[in-house]
């Protein structure tokens, strides 16, 4: 499953580009489907047919980025993010545009004094992404405005643990294509969406249950973690404890049923679990849950630190047994 | 039931957002026999529905209030078996020291636990000084061991604020979760009314769920319904000593709120009605409502809605304060707005 991972997480797609990692997942999980179909919107929806109750399970395809607002005279390229980045994880990394180019980011500062403040407080107006062009006609041959970009890091395997970009949430693509990958069998009607642009609104999720209707729903995404030094106090999460069953987190409560469908999973099938209470944060179970009549929704987390930056590190571990945990709750025959 | 009595039933059940049933349960067992048909949907709220008596059922109504409170999940065990909390809903740190809470534990089991303080004794100058925030709040689970916490309470688990029983005094009433058990009597009542009186549409009467973090349980029960007027009952803050800006008054009647979002039809009719059989009636005006109602506004093509509250002194504490005068006009003024729907709205498409 690493070698699916590496794929995913390399793939360069922010929200509102997922060409290219839809094109990715879907070479991959095709021959495990009955049937898919692109939506309106972009969201890829794949289906394994089944007899009994209809579940969806999402992962959302996008990841964050930046998009470019200006090149100046000299060819420096100012930006804004495309969802949740800290520009501090920007500074002096190397960043990636859609064109393939490639390029670092510098901040401003005229005296020794002003760059000491400005590194105290790096916002999106204090800093540039430079692709060593000398002027805007040659950054413009690389480079556009409304063009996205982002980071650019490899998959590192150290040791149990993984780090790459874009952990958030391709890890959770890796499960959901992996889960029916080994789902050789089930007595429901499996759906499963990769949705798009998660990052700036949850949108894919906001429209991709509506016209499935399914009678529950599971996404698949990273949580938080509580465990290096100095962590979050209140956050009682440990990577390699186990996926994580969300209970609550900023946009959610989990629906009881699904929560305790898959606790109870989990315990029947000796997989190791944790419970999550995340004090921020949504994902597409937000917006899947309170779908028409509204939908019971639970979410599998996998733990994950240093979330939206290039280098989010996941427990391998964990991912095993998300992938165990979810195969064994879709082969439950349901009510 | 007494209204006191069932309201004190009604607030001292825990309801937690997202953890209804036990209040639902409640609701249910008083409306089941008031009420056409209901059921619990998919998120949790109850929808009861009252079908026309005259037979003219030429539209549909939803009243909605919601039976959900704020309260906590817990949110780490600390060695020792101190809890650490996460917040459900909108709970201000400066109110929980030395607060008793329920702990109740996804086995079914109840605990009593006390949000501790750190003695004056052994605070520091700076700790004297500073405000508690939730990174400081923590609960001691009462009689049992560090081992008996995490073998009985898990991260996850729901705890609320236990807050003494209810007390009445003169009209005024005191207690926890009046936000919005309030309007769960309120909607209570009013399914008592309609069944001694002829009425032409049919009534749909929610009790919703999680309106605390953002209103999917009246969200999902609106798109169900797809009512042509929906109303939002709830509470909103009362006039309060110190505080200079105009709020409205405990006892001066119910709250009609006023804003782009609330239909001038809807509120029109409303004052005319209040006017007509002499309920007192305060005027609101806000953005955004801050009620099931924002939610309700946006569902489907887009539902008609107006908003009626309570005042409510204290808002988010244990010691919420409201006069049941204006419990009594609301429902008074819902009971006469239902009878004259079908006139109203002969009149708005002359």
């Amino acid at each position: 499953m690493k070698e699916l991972i590496k794929k995913l997480t390399e793939t360069f797609s922010p929200s509102g580009r997922e060409e290219k990692i839809r094109e990715v997942i879907l070479e991959e999980i095709k021959p495990y489907v009955d049937e898919y179909e692109v939506d309106k919107l972009g969201n890829l929806i794949v289906h394994k047919k089944g007899n009994g109750k209809k579940i969806l399970l999402d992962a959302h395809m996008d990841e964050v980025g930046f998009v470019v607002t200006y090149i100046d005279d000299k060819g420096f390229i100012r930006i804004e993010p495309v969802g949740g980045v800290n520009p501090a994880n920007l500074l002096y990394k190397r960043v990636q545009f859609e064109s393939g180019a490639v390029g670092t980011v510098g901040i401003e500062g005229e005296t020794v004094k002003q760059l000491q403040e400005n590194y105290k407080n790096i916002t999106f107006d204090n800093i540039y992404v430079d692709i060593g062009a000398k002027s805007r006609e040659e950054a413009e041959k690389r480079v556009k405005r409304g063009m996205f970009g982002g980071y650019t890091t490899n998959l590192e395997v150290l040791g149990d643990r993984l780090m790459a970009k874009s952990m958030d949430d391709r890890i959770g693509c890796a499960v959901v294509i992996q889960t029916l990958k080994e789902l050789d069998s089930s007595p429901n009607d499996v759906y499963a969406v990769f949705a798009i642009q998660e990052e700036v609104g949850l949108i894919g999720a906001t429209v991709s249950a509506f016209g499935i209707e399914p009678d529950m729903g599971i996404a698949v995404d990273v949580t938080g973690w509580g465990d290096t030094p100095k962590g979050m106090k209140r956050l009682a999460i440990t990577l390699g404890d186990g996926p994580a069953i969300k209970v609550k987190d900023r946009y959610m409560i989990a629906s009881k049923s699904v929560v305790d469908l898959l606790v109870k999973t989990a315990e029947e099938n000796e997989i190791p679990y944790q419970m999550e209470v995340l004090l921020y944060g949504g994902t597409d179970g937000a917006m899947i849950q309170k779908t028409k009549k509204g939908i019971p929704t639970g979410v599998v987390s996998i733990p994950c630190r240093y979330v939206h930056t290039q280098s989010e590190i996941v427990d391998y571990n964990d991912v095993l047994n998300a992938v165990k945990l979810l195969k064994f709750t879709l082969k439950k025959e349901m009510k | 039931m007494e209204d006191i009595e069932l309201l004190d039933k009604l607030t001292s059940t825990p309801g937690v957002s997202g953890s209804e049933e036990k209040v639902a349960d409640v609701i249910i067992e008083e409306i089941k026999g008031l009420c056409d048909e209901y059921h619990t949907t998919p998120l949790g709220s109850v929808i009861a529905l009252k079908k026309s008596t005259s037979g003219r059922a030429k539209g549909k109504i939803e009243i909605s209030a919601h039976m959900d409170e704020i309260g906590f999940v817990v949110a780490k065990i600390e060695e020792g078996g101190y809890l650490r909390l996460a917040t459900v809903g909108g709970v201000d740190p400066k109110i929980l020291s030395s607060q008793e809470v329920t702990i109740i534990s996804h086995t079914g089991r109840e605990y009593k636990g006390v949000i501790g303080a750190l003695a004056p004794h052994l605070q520091t100058e700076k700790e004297r000084k500073e405000q508690p925030s939730h990174d400081t709040v923590f609960v001691d689970v009462i009689g049992l061991s560090e081992d008996e916490v995490r073998a009985n309470i898990r991260v996850g688990d729901t705890v609320t604020m236990h807050a003494p029983i209810l007390r009445l005094m003169k009209n005024r009433i005191v207690g926890k979760s009046l936000d919005d058990r309030i309007c769960v009597l309120a909607n209570i009542k009013l399914l008592r009314e309609l069944n001694k009186m002829i009425f032409d549409w049919d009534v749909y009467v929610v009790f919703s769920s999680q309106e605390e973090i953002g209103s999917p349980g009246a969200r999902t029960a609106t798109y169900e319904i797809e009512p042509d007027v929906g109303i939002a009952i709830d509470v909103t803050i009362g006039d309060i000593h110190g505080v200079k800006e105009k709020l409205p008054k405990l006892g001066k009647g119910p709250v009609l709120g006023l804003g782009p979002t609330c239909s001038p039809k809807i509120a029109g009719d409303i004052k005319k009605i209040a006017k007509e059989i002499n309920v007192p009636l305060q005027l609101e005006a806000s953005v955004r409502t801050g009620t099931d109602a924002d939610s309700m506004f946006l569902v489907g093509k887009g539902v008609p809605i107006a908003v009626l509250s309570i005042p409510l002194r204290h808002m988010h504490t244990t010691v919420e304060l409201i006069d049941m005068d204006d419990v009594n006009n609301l429902v008074r003024l819902l009971v006469e707005y239902i009878k004259q729907l079908d006139k109203t709205y002969e009149e708005a498409f002359l």
